[in-house]
């Protein structure tokens, strides 16, 4: 009940001020009791010393001493013969002694206080003084002793009576110190049963409050396994989104690489230019999706510990001139300045995984461009000297991404490679963007034994650096793969290819990429039709998508290859938009060729047929080949063409060819060299007519701006470079030709720090730009002038940089 | 308690200088006895045994004690010679001692309590000699200021006055 109160909101306090309470009750109990143990004692003690002789036993010797005093004397007054002196007057003596003792011992005092006694002493006491008279008296008086005699006898009464209330006295006293003792004995046990009380009170309330503790222990027991519960259920709630979102955003790529494939197809086909643009617009936005979606899926892997670097043997430079080309259209069409900057030389065969170093640099380029409203986005690389590590030999590859953007502050750094944070919210809103790349690059920078950093400064801009090691590769025995795209003699027949596809607009989408590519198509719609075609004919190559119904691609390919027939060794290609699982290693386990991701796109397309078929896999040679003229084999650049396998006379010549003219336009093109927008406006400016008549002035030789520009660069001519450039740039821009723009930018900018070196680098930039510029327009009907001749210093342009 | 023990310290002192030792041969009483002691005893001086007379015990060593007894109001000086001196006089061999008193009281004292406590054979009282009607002539005191565990009623009973006999035994 106390300890009831004990537990209220101030429990412990409480608890104390009890403990202290039944304490202190308890002390005062024990002083009680100590006081009256001692008090008993004394009491114990005083009455031993009283008892030594006790009053009555006094007042009894007392009387036997007269009583025997008073026979001495009866005798001796009855005798005839001579009293005994001697013997009376030891008797009166010893009784003397009596009477003494009774005035001496404390506990006689009741006696000789006592008012009826004092009579009786008086009268005792006058008679023994009588006695000792007649006793010293010689010779004895014998009428003196009758008359003591019967003085003796008369108060013999008396002193009986003396007895008796003494007898009377002692016993009452001794009733009375029982009952004192009792009394005291009473409280003493009082006493004790109160401390025995408070003592089982005290137990009862620490079992109580054990009890209590015990069920508070139980409870918070129960509070903390139902909190662990509801933190099980919350994570496995989590991990099942997780889940869900990582099936959903695969599932979402199966559709959206149909719709993708379908845009792309639309964007080659013969589209007005509003039409051109709406598809630009979408593809672009569809490709956005899929970053997005592709974001997720890391993201994913990752969380699952899934996420896999798959080091292979990779083409550095030409992997960074990707991502640099990747990014390119969407920089110039912010207006941005993308530069890069390779400081030294890049070892060109590296193992790492190529994906994903892609990624991260596409990660960090998009980033800084997307946070960049002018200025210049530059790329810089920097690889260190190698060491060996073990046996390997490895480089550091450092790439530095800085732009001229909105820039972040130090707290903004520390947070940008987390989970979903970006700049800040409104950063989110203004930007777009799932969040995770930079998380994802970090972490898979990190994988790659790299890692990612940031600096910044608000309003100047950021860098962000990206370490690497790498080892370095041989490189592969044959570089089958060109640089270029290489082009198909129209004489050579395509290839006959059979996709096993189960989906019909990835099929329809297969057929359209491929058939764009000139090769023959068959198609299987699942594992076991695709046997069966494959073995009813046996095709160049299968492209086997993973998963389908009743057998699977792996499963097909297993029954394929465990046949004796010609297609046990036809080359097959997996087909997925797996990527969390390790495909290519299984791909290439099952004994596969290949692995294509999905989306597939026409380049990966086409470079895979190039690098199983060689020449008889790439494009026929068809955009271009009626424009262009007859090829200037004197000027042939075969030294820089790869030595193809090919030992086919007719290859050669499409190998030659295909370096030596412009290759056909690639995607892309378009949004690289024209700024169709703003085209698009003019001409509501200026009329479709208006337009070419200004085209035509700039490519006829009426200024000879451009012939001019390229002669400075050719003599190097650094005075006079940056007004060329300048007036170049200025007529290019006004016609919405960006890549001319762009080339002469970079020319009038950086002209004055001109070498021979960087002059002809430019040159060739200007050169290019304006070649596929002219080439676009001139097959889009917009201009009928042919391209102007750019310099005879610079006889041949080529398309490859190295 | 603490005037009487150095009382008594000094009454030893004094006593130690005139002392002659216990051992002499034993006189015959030349006044009235006093006491007579019977028993086990070696040395005698009359048929009855060894009698003493007041001047036989003045002639031992005297000690003086400081005592508060039941049967007095306050503390009270005695002296007289230790029990253990006169028994030593008397060559008594025995475990226990009777006690006679003159008013017929009777006790027993162990013969060891004489060798374990300074017993007195008290004789004078406050200086003064003890008649009958004062508790002579012979009180048997033990010290019972300077023991604790004599103040009991086993040492008050073999406190006897009025001491006229004792035998060994």
């Amino acid at each position: 009940m106390l300890w009831a109160l004990a537990v209220s909101r101030d429990g412990q306090s409480r608890d104390l001020l009890w403990s202290a309470l039944i304490a202190v009750l308890l002390a005062v109990a024990m002083a009680t009791l100590l006081t009256l143990q001692f008090e008993q004692g004394r009491t114990l003690r005083r009455e031993t010393a009283i008892r030594a002789d006790s009053l009555a036993v006094m007042a009894f010797r007392f009387e036997r001493e007269f009583l025997r005093l008073r026979h001495e004397i009866r005798i001796a007054d009855n005798s005839k013969l001579k009293p005994d002196i001697a013997a009376l007057q030891l008797r009166l003596d010893l009784l003397m002694s009596h009477r003494r003792l009774l005035d001496e011992h404390p506990s006689s005092s009741v006696l000789t206080s006592d008012t009826r006694f004092v009579l009786v002493f008086q009268q005792i006491d006058s008679l023994m003084a009588q006695a000792d008279t007649a006793f010293v008296s010689k010779p004895l008086d014998l009428a003196v002793l009758t008359t003591l005699s019967r003085n003796f006898e008369t108060i013999g009464p008396d002193i009986q009576s003396l007895s008796q209330v003494a007898a009377r006295t002692t016993a009452k006293w001794v009733e009375t110190q029982q009952q004192v003792l009792l009394q005291q004995n009473q409280r003493i046990n009082l006493l004790t049963l109160v401390l025995m009380l408070m003592v089982l009170l005290a137990a009862a309330a620490l079992v109580v409050r054990h009890r209590q503790q015990a069920a508070e222990h139980r409870e918070k027991e129960r509070i903390a396994s139902q909190l662990r519960d509801a933190n099980r259920q919350a994570e496995e709630a989590n991990r099942g989104k997780s889940r869900f979102l990582a099936n959903m955003s695969h599932e979402l790529r199966t559709p959206l690489n149909g719709m993708m494939g379908m845009l792309g197809l639309l964007q080659i086909s013969a589209l007005d230019l509003q039409q051109a643009q709406y598809v630009r617009v979408a593809r672009s936005s569809a490709t956005h999706l899929l970053l997005l979606i592709n974001d997720l899926l890391d993201i994913s892997a990752i969380d699952e510990g899934k996420g896999k670097i798959e080091p292979v043997q990779t083409n550095l430079p030409e992997l960074i001139r990707n991502v640099a080309d990747m990014v390119r259209p969407s920089a110039v069409q912010k207006g941005l300045d993308l530069t890069l900057d390779i400081e030294g030389a890049l070892t060109t065969w590296v193992i790492t995984d190529g994906t994903r170093l892609t990624q991260i640099l596409l990660n960090l380029l998009t980033n800084a461009i997307k946070f960049s409203k002018r200025g210049r986005v530059t790329l810089r690389l920097h690889q260190t000297a190698g060491a060996f590590v073990g046996d390997v030999y490895t480089v550091n590859l450092r790439a530095q991404v800085t732009d001229e953007g909105i820039g972040m502050d130090a707290e903004t750094i520390s947070r940008i490679f987390r989970r979903f944070e970006m700049g800040d919210a409104s950063v989110s809103r203004l930007y777009g963007g799932t969040g995770l790349g930079l998380e994802i690059s970090r972490t898979f920078a990190r994988m790659m034994a790299g890692d990612i950093t940031a600096t910044s400064a608000i309003g100047v801009g950021s860098t962000f650096t990206l370490d690497i090691h790498m080892a370095v590769a041989h490189g592969p025995a044959l570089d089958t793969i060109a640089d270029a795209p290489l082009l198909r003699d129209p004489s050579l027949p395509g290839l006959d290819i059979l996709v096993a596809e189960d989906h019909p607009v990835n099929r329809l989408y297969m057929a359209a990429l491929l058939g764009l590519l000139g090769h023959g198509v068959r198609f299987a719609e699942d594992g076991e039709m695709a046997v069966a075609e494959a073995r009813r004919q046996a095709p160049d190559l299968i492209l086997m998508d993973l998963h389908m119904p009743k057998l699977d691609g792996w499963q097909a390919t297993h029954q394929l290859r465990a046949g004796d027939d010609a297609a046990c060794r036809v080359p097959i290609v997996a087909l997925t938009a797996d990527v969390l699982t390790n495909c290519q290693a299984r791909a290439a386990a099952a004994g596969m060729e290949g692995f294509l991701s999905k989306p597939v796109t026409l380049a990966q397309i086409e470079q895979l047929l190039l690098r199983l078929f060689g020449a008889r896999g790439a494009a026929p040679d068809r955009v271009q080949a009626s424009r262009l003229p007859a090829p200037h084999l004197g000027d042939t650049a075969g030294a820089a063409v790869p030595a193809l396998t090919a030992t086919d006379a007719t290859q050669a010549v499409a190998i030659q060819s295909a370096t030596r003219r412009r290759r056909r336009f690639i995607a892309g093109d378009v949004e690289r060299h024209l700024n169709l927008v703003h085209i698009g406006e003019l001409w509501a400016a200026i009329t479709l007519s208006g337009y070419r008549s200004l085209l035509e002035s700039l490519f006829l030789d009426d200024s000879r701006s451009l012939q001019l520009l390229c002669d400075h660069l050719g003599h190097q001519r650094g005075d006079t470079l940056e007004a060329a450039a300048h007036s170049v740039k200025g007529t290019a821009a006004s016609l919405g030709l960006i890549a001319i723009v762009g080339a002469c930018l970079e020319v009038e900018k950086s002209c004055r720090s001109f070498d021979a070196s960087t002059c002809t680098a430019a040159l060739q930039r200007v050169c290019d730009s304006v070649r596929i510029t002219h080439a676009l327009l001139q097959t889009m009907g917009l201009v009928q002038a042919p391209c102007p001749d750019l310099g005879k210093s610079h006889a041949v342009l080529t398309t490859t940089e190295n | 308690m603490g005037l009487n023990t150095s009382l008594c310290i000094a009454a030893f002192a004094l006593v130690g200088l005139t002392a002659t030792g216990p051992a002499r041969a034993l006189d015959r009483p030349k006044d009235q006895v006093i006491l007579t002691i019977s028993g086990k005893i070696g040395s005698v001086n009359s048929i009855n045994g060894a009698q003493f007379d007041l001047a036989m015990f003045d002639q031992l060593p005297q000690q003086t004690m400081v005592a508060q007894t039941p049967w007095e109001k306050k503390p009270t000086m005695y002296s007289g010679p230790l029990l253990r001196d006169v028994l030593s006089l008397v060559k008594a061999r025995g475990t226990t001692l009777q006690a006679f008193a003159l008013s017929d009281y009777q006790t027993t004292i162990p013969f060891a309590d004489a060798k374990r406590f300074d017993v007195l054979m008290a004789t004078r009282m406050n200086g003064a000699p003890m008649p009958v009607r004062t508790k002579g002539p012979i009180f048997i005191i033990y010290p019972y200021d300077s023991r604790s565990e004599l103040q009991s009623l086993t040492f008050y009973e073999r406190s006897a006055w009025q001491l006229k006999r004792l035998v060994v035994e």
